[in-house]
């Protein structure tokens, strides 16, 4: 059974309070002295409250689109953020195909106290355990380094910066929302995203690498689904903190929307302040749409919201590519 | 064309050490695996002949490499669990810092420790990487050197000796390709990347060299260890004199037990030699000795403009 399903959403931390206090001071604390664009101040209460519904809304659709599909494994392609890789090796692409469970912590509600409360802290309340499918994990390794990905080998967690956080957020602050199932395996593809290198992945290279991925699957068993996680344009405690590129998500999700996701190989195809930062995490979203066009040519993806919360820095979408064999050809 | 030197040299520790040890550093590489009949034949009398014949190899190595006044040396190595561990190798790891250490000390044989340092060319660094992921290369990158497998040894003796031996002030792009932890990168994508390697050195104000460092055929401390497929290693430098490395890239389509241990390296010499051979030079041997004592094909070559035939 090929890849039969896709799914990508933001994961900005402002996603996962429910307050407007909590969104007051995640923006205090990822604006980083940046007054931001005009429309933050428009961002009220009620702003903010229509945004948490909408969230939890996006979220819980994601999730139910994946229970229906009832996969195997998800791969979960993500990005990092000096939690798993230090200075001294940074990869572009990297696969965990280790047997021991991924550990880290999500932080919902953290910020909605007016005292912060650091999860780490608290792994009671925020600990996350992702399994891993190693076996699978090491065929789609295996299959990608076979196809010319220059996929970095990891069988041992990695575990260096900071080890009170653990694993990369992209990882374990959405999934606890979107796995039916605790124990629903996954398997995560570290991609670089926003380390604002030069030495970086092009949006051609992103959609090769989603069709590679449908492609190594395409004749192995097992129901597979993805997932891309982060975006959309966003800079957190960058200079441009808060300026949402809105035109550009919007391009985005039109191309996936219109099943041409093609043409979003011209992303990073350039160097711009407005693609790196956190906008780099969209390619987790090229990747997914790649495997699926390979899938289905020309698949049109459901956008089950959008919208440019200032605030949280983000430009917040979710998007679901249906159930594949569903598709009429 | 800026890139105007290739060399590659095999890498065994013999080849660092006297004579007179070279007993107990053939005990430490091949310990008890049973020996090919051709060991036999490496006397007291051709051992001291071959110690001859590796000075004047490795002196000519160094009168060509100072010949070519190069701003900047790029070297190819695959480390073997010293510089990466087991939570993250990569395929290809480009190192941008400003200098890089190992310590090529054999313990197990009572040395004591000898760590050296080279300074590096972090920006010509950072713009071949950059030039490589835009040719599709999905490069790994350092800005630091923390090595994580072997902190106290750091980079693998490959880099180490040769360098120390050759060139050790030269300033460094250390580029890392995977050969020893599967699965690797393939014969052919060596060679393309190789290619791409050129391309972006070709773009740079600087002379630049590439200098491999491992390989050829040999599996010391492995079940084989003491084994050579001097076959093997003598197509591949006859593929490199020929201009022919992309021929070298299906070796590693077939698994086979010649194929682990060093041999994985002439991953290397595919991409230095696609590289050299895409800057218009062709590979010419200097030397080939299949030395069971060092458990390695040890071969020297360097590329050359091929008018200087």
């Amino acid at each position: 059974m090929p890849v039969g399903f896709g799914m990508a959403s933001s994961h900005a931390p402002s996603l996962f309070a429910k307050t407007y206090g909590g969104w007051e001071r995640l923006w205090e604390r990822f604006r980083a002295g940046n007054s931001g664009p005009p429309q933050v101040a428009a961002e009220g209460p009620d702003t903010v409250t229509d945004y948490v519904e909408r969230t939890a809304v996006a979220f819980e659709r994601l999730q139910a689109a994946l229970a229906a599909y009832d996969p195997d494994v998800l791969v979960v392609i993500a990005g990092d953020q000096n939690e798993w890789f230090a200075a001294s090796n940074v990869p572009n692409l990297m696969i965990y195909a280790g047997e021991d469970d991924i550990v880290g912590f999500h932080n919902f509600g953290a910020d909605d106290e007016e005292r912060r409360i650091l999860p780490w802290e608290h792994p009671e309340r925020f600990g996350v355990r992702l399994r891993v499918d190693h076996a699978r994990a090491e065929q789609l390794l295996e299959g990608l380094v076979a196809r010319g990905f220059d996929v970095a080998v990891s069988r041992r967690v990695p575990a260096y910066t900071d080890p009170k956080r653990a694993a990369p957020h992209a990882l374990v602050r959405p999934l606890p929302l979107l796995l039916p199932r605790p124990d629903l395996p996954i398997i995560p593809l570290m991609m670089k995203t926003v380390e604002r290198s030069p030495a970086i992945l092009t949006g051609a290279r992103c959609l090769e690498l989603g069709r590679a991925i449908a492609d190594v699957f395409a004749n192995l068993p097992g129901r597979i689904a993805l997932y891309g996680s982060g975006g959309l344009s966003h800079d957190p405690l960058g200079p441009r903190a808060g300026w949402v590129d809105e035109p550009l998500d919007r391009w985005v999700l039109q191309q996936i929307a219109d099943g041409t996701p093609e043409r979003l190989g011209a992303l990073y195809a350039f160097r711009s302040a407005a693609t790196e930062s956190g906008t780099g995490e969209i390619r987790t979203w090229l990747a997914v749409a790649g495997a699926m066009d390979a899938v289905a040519p020309g698949m049109h993806a459901e956008i089950v919201d959008y919208f440019a919360a200032r605030k949280s820095t983000s430009g917040c979408g979710w998007a679901i590519w249906p159930d594949a064999a569903l598709v009429p050809n | 064309m800026t890139l105007v030197f290739g060399q590659a040299i095999s890498y065994s520790p013999l080849l660092y050490r006297p004579r007179e040890r070279w007993g107990e550093i053939r005990a430490l590489l091949v310990g008890d695996v049973p020996q090919p009949l051709a060991a036999t034949k490496e006397t007291p009398e051709l051992l001291d002949g071959l110690a001859c014949s590796l000075d004047e190899a490795f002196w000519l190595a160094g009168e060509r490499l100072a010949r070519a006044e190069l701003d900047a040396l790029v070297v190819l190595t695959s480390d073997r669990g010293r510089t990466f561990d087991l939570s993250n190798t990569p395929q290809l790891h480009v190192f941008a810092g400003d200098d890089i250490w190992g310590d090529p000390a054999l313990a197990e044989l009572g040395e004591p420790p000898a760590r050296r340092a080279f300074p590096c060319d972090a920006q010509l660094a950072v713009t071949v990487a950059e030039e490589l992921a835009v040719h599709g290369f999905d490069v790994s990158e350092g800005h630091a050197f923390v090595p994580l497998g072997d902190p106290e040894r750091g980079a693998v003796a490959a880099l180490v000796e040769p360098l120390l031996r050759l060139a050790p002030d030269v300033p460094l792009v250390p580029i890392h390709i995977n050969a020893h932890v599967t699965p690797a990168l393939t014969g052919h994508r060596a060679a393309a990347f190789g290619v791409a390697l050129a391309e972006a050195l070709a773009l740079v104000p600087q002379r630049v060299g590439i200098f491999a460092s491992g390989g050829l055929s040999g599996d010391p401390g492995g079940p084989l260890a003491g084994w050579i497929d001097d076959v093997l290693d003598r197509w591949i430098i006859g593929r490199l004199a020929t201009g022919r490395s992309h021929d070298i890239g299906a070796i590693f389509d077939v698994e086979s037990q010649t194929l682990a241990g060093t041999t994985a390296e002439v991953r290397l010499w595919i991409a230095a030699g696609a590289a050299m051979e895409r800057s218009g030079a062709r590979g010419r041997l200097a030397a080939y000795l299949p030395l069971h004592h060092a458990a390695v094909g040890t071969a020297f070559m360097h590329w050359e403009d091929p008018r200087c035939r």
